[in-house]
């Protein structure tokens, strides 16, 4: 990251993957971690996990990264998932980005070029241009092989050049997910079992893996489980990484370069402003940014202590800038079946409405819900999933909202 | 000139892509800061190396495609200098259905606007043509990124909305996914709505896009953007006209049109054509005119929402949801869900029902929308429009001038089907000028509106003076429109309004309107509200301001005095007193003769010296009152009642000392009885013996002249003594206020009670007789306890704190 703020307008989309600000701290936890297993990382949408790992990406790629890093010899390769419709495409996206390794590790890949022209029987075959077609339904049954070959290829060159590679598969889970959605879920568990099989063999010779998403891996296992009695564990032995808010710094950060996008602001008071901002957001970037994207457009770029306010109420009771608050209710409808959705909006609601922690016996006698077996299980789900936050106080749970700004919108929208 | 010409068709075929930029841009009226602030974004991405992703969202008409045609048109520049590639899509771009086409459209917008790379790129286009189907993505992906050549893309798409829609969930994730991969894709796109697209949790594009409101025009911008399309079209018969009478007839078609820039084009060749005699005919073509664009709006609904539309257009007036639910044979639980569908497609408008706020009325968004589903219904429907226009539209001279004008031309006409039509034209003008009598339904401008508020706050109507404002806001100037309104909010007492406002307005034009000041002053009445030390803070930040911007220094320097002296209070830190007197000095050094200032000074004064027993300030504080006492003898009540009060306090206080009082009791004396008796109420609050005692003889004479008028506040002054736990009474002092009891029992009854108060007061607190209270009876017995002898208890709390 450049260490002097430059020029931002305010986005809430893409970013250039050199101006991606902030996250330094995360990115070491991350290759700490990475030097011994892979990691599944799960936020829910919009809290910056796409541009945290193409950051990651970039700054492994372009040797930036910290000193105690250098031995390691990190390599990255961010893959978007996102709308792969089965596993040919899939496989199909995967050997597009072979180009790098090419580059990096001088892979010799004639071998997987003969076996994949072997399959198709095809005079010429280029897979790094994409040149084949490969999800033909003819060839289906080879594409776990070509997969496994492929990847093979990879992790032997990667074992030679004594690094570590990180395969970032970013939104696997919703893909996952839309494949089950629309019948494929054999094919998702033919996937989930390929990364199962080899996963373990490919790690001792240098290959990590990032499995990202804003739905966890467990919503889609725990369906699977329930509806087809999937047994795999594909996800053992992998660390889960929570994305944190952006630190104090980070923040000040990113305002001074919003800043200079052309923001007006008395340099007295800035401090406080900036305190603010960071305050009211939580430290999130999404709302940092359209916090900032409103005092552009409602306040005509004045930056103070009245406007930030003035915007931050807007971003809570205007239905207009509802949109990053409307998941916490969509999340629950899409994925759980209408009773748990029931009971967890119930809990949301109390939870909502508490000045502090709450306690699991308090919630059940507040509350019309009789098993309490369930309960837990709801407030589990609200916790994994990243709602709210949990204590252990004398051996009891207490539980509060994962974010100060969630609570807010929830208690004066919903509850 | 020709081009210009040609142009104006264009915009008035409603084609804004087809019109010359530099024409477009005169036409921003309303605009420009919208398009400032995305040519802002734009010139983030080429440089500062930014990304941007907008959602530009506006009703049909609102002047969505005038502004992609004007950021175009500022890109090209950029595009010369090959810092940027634009692609500027089709406004209607058909048959996007799924990711390849939307990739082809980028390079077909490419080959449409750049002219110097076209043969480049349809060559490209036709390699394209022949890669196997399976590879054609990732062919024109690397297409586009070849011609971009690391420069960023700004794609400029229109209906965004319906092209996601049509590409569906999954292709929508690879376009995302693209755009991750290659990261200096930029879109800055339009939509109508808000669709699913963007707004569920599991949709690629969910929270993606900065979302950024067109808002309608206001009248003053309507107008102006009128009299740019006349000018530009070379009428300036028109332009004139519109400074004047006309101003009254955009007015008319404002209340049709709500702003909606392409209606708005529509109505100025009504304009136009005023001087036409046939004025239904025209009217009623121009509704049939627009017509099948409304159709539109509503075709393509599903038939509940169409029959709540049209129900709620027909009834011409707001309703209730139970009124569309029995009407529309809809069930309530099924009704909320089409009307909150009708709502995010901004058919139908929320309103809060005024006589019960907790029930919603639902009125049609669009004027026009009405209009064009009545003109489909009856006759009669279309009738009852043009007459509601012509209401409007002239005033009452003109409405009778015509009557004559068609009565002349019905007389003289021998074709019988044009007689119908001056039959027609002569009731409805009949009619129009019934309602306008009947309705009062007129139009002012806005010197008129603005005088007649004026008066309004001059006769002290502040109240509706506000209301006026608020009704005639779109004749209003927004400047103007908020300087009033937030004076206006002060002057009512609507503090917590008056600062929100205050807060949003912009810095600049604060400090042009002089309005530190009034924020200051909002934020201080606030502050006192609350007894909030952050808002006073602000205040003082405020007026601090103001006199850096050389308001009013009369008002700023005891403004600020008196936030400051608050702050003092509040933070119990004396330095701030120190600052405000000074301050409220300066002040006096302005405006000697201004007693307020002299009592607001002594009052600090008193209060202070009390805090810290510092009778040298004390006799300062005294000596500003008697100041004060010199000047205008009017309005007296404050000044006397504060020291009245400061003698009472004074008397506990600085017990070992006495201050004078003579100059005091000369000068009340010296009041009229009128003005005596507001003070005597104000006194009865205070719970001093001293002040009822020196005051005692004045106050017996003002009670013969006051029969009755006094009764009241006796009782509770004498019972405010006895509740008071700071100064013990003696035993002389309660025969004082016995003697006193019974000299006005004849006139006061009430006081019987009173006095036996004072009996067991003594019994009680004086001889220590607890038995005492038992011999008053239970209900006088149980007030005695609670608010006599209740320690610190008060008789009524709101009375003596006022």
């Amino acid at each position: 990251m450049a260490k002097t703020p430059f020029p931002l307008v305010p986005t809430i989309g893409t970013i250039p993957e050199g101006q991606i600000i902030g996250r330094e701290d995360d990115i070491v936890k991350l290759l700490r971690l990475l030097r011994a297993q892979s990691i599944s990382v799960e936020e829910m949408r919009r809290m910056g996990k796409s541009l945290l790992l193409l950051k990651l990406a970039y700054l492994c790629n372009k040797g930036l990264l910290p000193d105690e890093f250098k031995k390691d010899n990190f390599k990255a390769k961010y893959f978007s998932f996102q709308g792969q419709q089965d596993l040919g495409q899939l496989i199909k996206l995967l050997m597009e980005g072979l180009e790098d390794f090419k580059d990096w590790y001088q892979i010799d890949f004639s071998k997987t070029y003969e076996f994949v022209r072997g399959i198709f029987a095809a005079p010429e075959i280029s897979v790094g241009e994409a040149k084949i077609h490969l999800n033909l339904p003819e060839y289906k049954k080879s594409w776990k092989d070509i997969f496994f070959k492929t990847l093979e290829d990879i992790s032997t060159a990667q074992e030679k050049a004594d690094g570590r590679l990180i395969l970032i598969f970013d939104e696997l889970p919703i893909m996952l997910w839309e494949w089950y959605k629309e019948g494929k879920h054999e094919e998702a568990m033919e996937l989930l079992d390929i990364l199962r099989e080899r996963r373990q063999a490919l790690e001792k010779k240098g290959i990590r893996f990032i499995y990202c998403g804003s739905i966890g891996i467990k919503v889609v296992l725990n369906t699977f489980r329930k509806d087809f009695k999937y047994t795999g564990e594909p996800t053992n032995e992998m660390v889960e990484f929570n994305l944190n808010p952006f630190s104090e710094a980070e923040s000040n950060f990113l305002c001074e370069c919003f800043i200079l996008s052309g923001f007006k602001i008395m340099e007295e008071g800035k401090a406080e402003s900036l305190k603010l901002v960071y305050n009211l957001s939580n430290g999130l970037p999404f709302y940092m940014s359209t916090l900032f994207n409103l005092l552009a457009t409602d306040f005509n770029y004045q930056v103070d202590e009245a406007t930030i306010r003035e915007a931050y109420r807007l971003i809570i009771n205007d239905p207009r800038h509802h949109k990053a608050f409307k998941q916490l209710i969509d999340r629950l409808e899409i994925y759980y079946p209408d009773d748990k959705k029931d009971e967890m909006i119930k809990l949301l609601n109390l939870i909502s409405r508490q000045d502090d922690f709450i306690d699991e016996d308090s919630l059940h006698t507040q509350l019309d819900i009789d098993n309490k077996e369930s309960l837990k299980e709801s407030l589990y789900t609200l916790y994994g999933d990243h709602y709210l936050v949990r204590e252990l106080r004398e051996g009891k749970r207490f539980y509060f909202f994962k974010y100060p700004i969630f609570k807010e919108w929830w208690k004066i929208n919903r509850a | 000139m020709v081009e210009d010409q040609q142009s104006i068709n264009s915009i008035l075929s409603f084609g804004a892509k087809s019109v010359s930029p530099d024409i477009l841009e005169r036409l921003l009226i309303g605009r420009e800061r919208n398009a400032e602030y995305l040519f802002r974004s734009i010139e983030g991405i080429v440089n500062n190396g930014n990304n941007q992703q907008i959602l530009i969202i506006g009703q049909r008409g609102m002047g969505k495609t005038h502004l992609l045609r004007i950021l175009y048109h500022r890109c090209q520049p950029f595009i010369a200098n090959k810092q940027l590639v634009v692609a500027y899509f089709a406004e209607e771009e058909y048959g996007v259905a799924n990711y390849f086409d939307f990739l082809i459209r980028i390079l077909y917008a490419l080959i449409r606007w750049e002219v110097a790379d076209k043969s480049h790129l349809e060559e490209q286009l036709t390699a394209l043509q022949d890669v196997s189907t399976a590879t054609q993505v990732s062919f024109a992906e690397k297409i586009i990124e070849d011609y971009m050549a690391g420069k960023p893309l700004l794609i400029l798409a229109e209906n965004f909305g319906d092209i996601l829609n049509a590409i569906g969930s999954q292709e929508q994730g690879k376009l995302r996914a693209w755009m991750y991969k290659n990261n200096r894709v930029n879109i800055i796109a339009t939509s109508q709505s808000i669709s699913d697209d963007f707004d569920r949790e599991d949709r690629p594009f969910y929270g993606f896009f900065n979302l950024y409101y067109l808002k309608s025009l206001s009248f003053k911008d309507s107008l102006n953007f009128l009299s740019s399309l006349a000018e530009l079209d070379g009428r300036l018969d028109v332009v004139e006209h519109l400074k004047h009478k006309g101003r009254s007839q955009v007015r008319a078609v404002y209340e049709l049109v709500k702003g909606n820039h392409r209606l708005l084009v529509t109505f100025y060749e009504f304009l136009k054509s005023d001087t036409l005699a046939k004025l239904s005919n025209h009217f009623i073509k121009t509704i049939n005119d627009l017509k099948p664009y409304y159709e539109t709006f509503i075709r393509y609904l599903p038939p509940q929402q169409q029959k709540i539309v049209r129900y709620i257009a027909l009834s011409r007036r707001p309703q209730q949801g139970t009124s569309i639910s029995k009407n529309c044979f809809i069930e309530q639980a099924s009704l909320s869900k089409q009307l909150s569908e009708l709502i995010r497609k901004k058919l139908i408008e929320p309103i809060t029902d005024q006589t019960d706020k907790r029930n919603k009325l639902y009125d049609i968004n669009e004027p026009l929308l009405r209009i064009s589903i009545e003109v489909g219904e009856h006759k009669e429907g279309i009738t009852a429009l043009f007459v509601d226009f012509l209401a409007i539209y002239y005033d009452e001279n003109e409405l009778t001038n015509k009557i004559l004008k068609f009565t002349d031309l019905l007389n003289n006409c021998q074709n019988l089907s044009e007689k119908k039509e001056f039959q027609y034209e002569i009731l409805a003008i009949e009619k129009a000028l019934k309602l306008k009598k009947s309705t009062g339904v007129q139009i002012i401008d806005t010197s008129t509106i603005l005088k007649k508020i004026n008066k309004l706050i001059d006769q002290d109507k502040c109240q509706e003076a506000q209301a006026l404002l608020v009704r005639e806001k779109e004749n209003i100037a927004k400047g103007e429109y908020d300087d009033l309104l937030l004076r206006l909010y002060f002057l009512n007492d609507q503090f917590q309004e008056g600062v929100e406002l205050f807060l949003k307005l912009d810095k600049t034009y604060i400090q042009k309107n002089h309005l530190y000041i009034h924020g200051a002053y909002g934020l201080f009445r606030l502050a006192k509200l609350k007894k909030d030390e952050e808002l006073c803070s602000l205040s003082v930040a405020n007026y601090e301001k103001a006199m850096k911007n050389n308001d009013n220094p009369e008002f700023v320097f005891s403004g600020l005095a008196h936030s400051l002296a608050f702050l003092a209070d509040l933070k119990d830190d004396d330095t701030y007193y120190y600052r405000s007197f000074k301050l409220i000095q300066k002040a006096i050094e302005l405006a000697p003769t201004h007693k307020n200032y002299l009592i607001d000074l002594a009052q600090w004064e008193i209060a202070l010296a009390m805090k810290n027993k510092d009778r040298e300030l004390a006799d300062k504080g005294f000596a500003h009152l008697e100041l004060a006492s010199a000047y205008d003898q009017d309005n007296n009540k404050r000044l006397y009642g504060i020291w009245g009060g400061a003698l009472s306090f004074a008397s506990v206080y600085f017990q070992d000392t006495h201050f004078n009082i003579k100059v005091f009791l000369e000068k009340f004396g010296q009041l009229t009885l009128q003005q005596r008796l507001a003070i005597w109420k104000a006194f009865s609050t205070l719970h001093h013996f001293y002040l009822f005692d020196q005051l005692y003889a004045l106050l017996q004479s003002d009670m013969q002249s006051y029969v009755g008028e006094l009764n009241e506040n006796m009782v509770e002054w004498i019972t405010h003594i006895l509740t008071y736990k700071k100064i013990k009474l003696q035993h002389e002092d309660l025969a004082f206020l016995r003697n006193a009891t019974a000299e006005m029992m004849g006139s006061i009854p009430e006081l019987r009670i009173t006095q036996l108060y004072i009996n067991t007061f003594e019994q009680y607190v004086l001889n220590g007789n607890k038995n005492a209270i038992y011999e008053l009876p239970k209900e006088q017995r149980l007030f005695f306890e609670k608010y006599i002898l209740g320690y610190g208890e008060i008789l009524n709390e709101n009375t003596v704190q006022r």
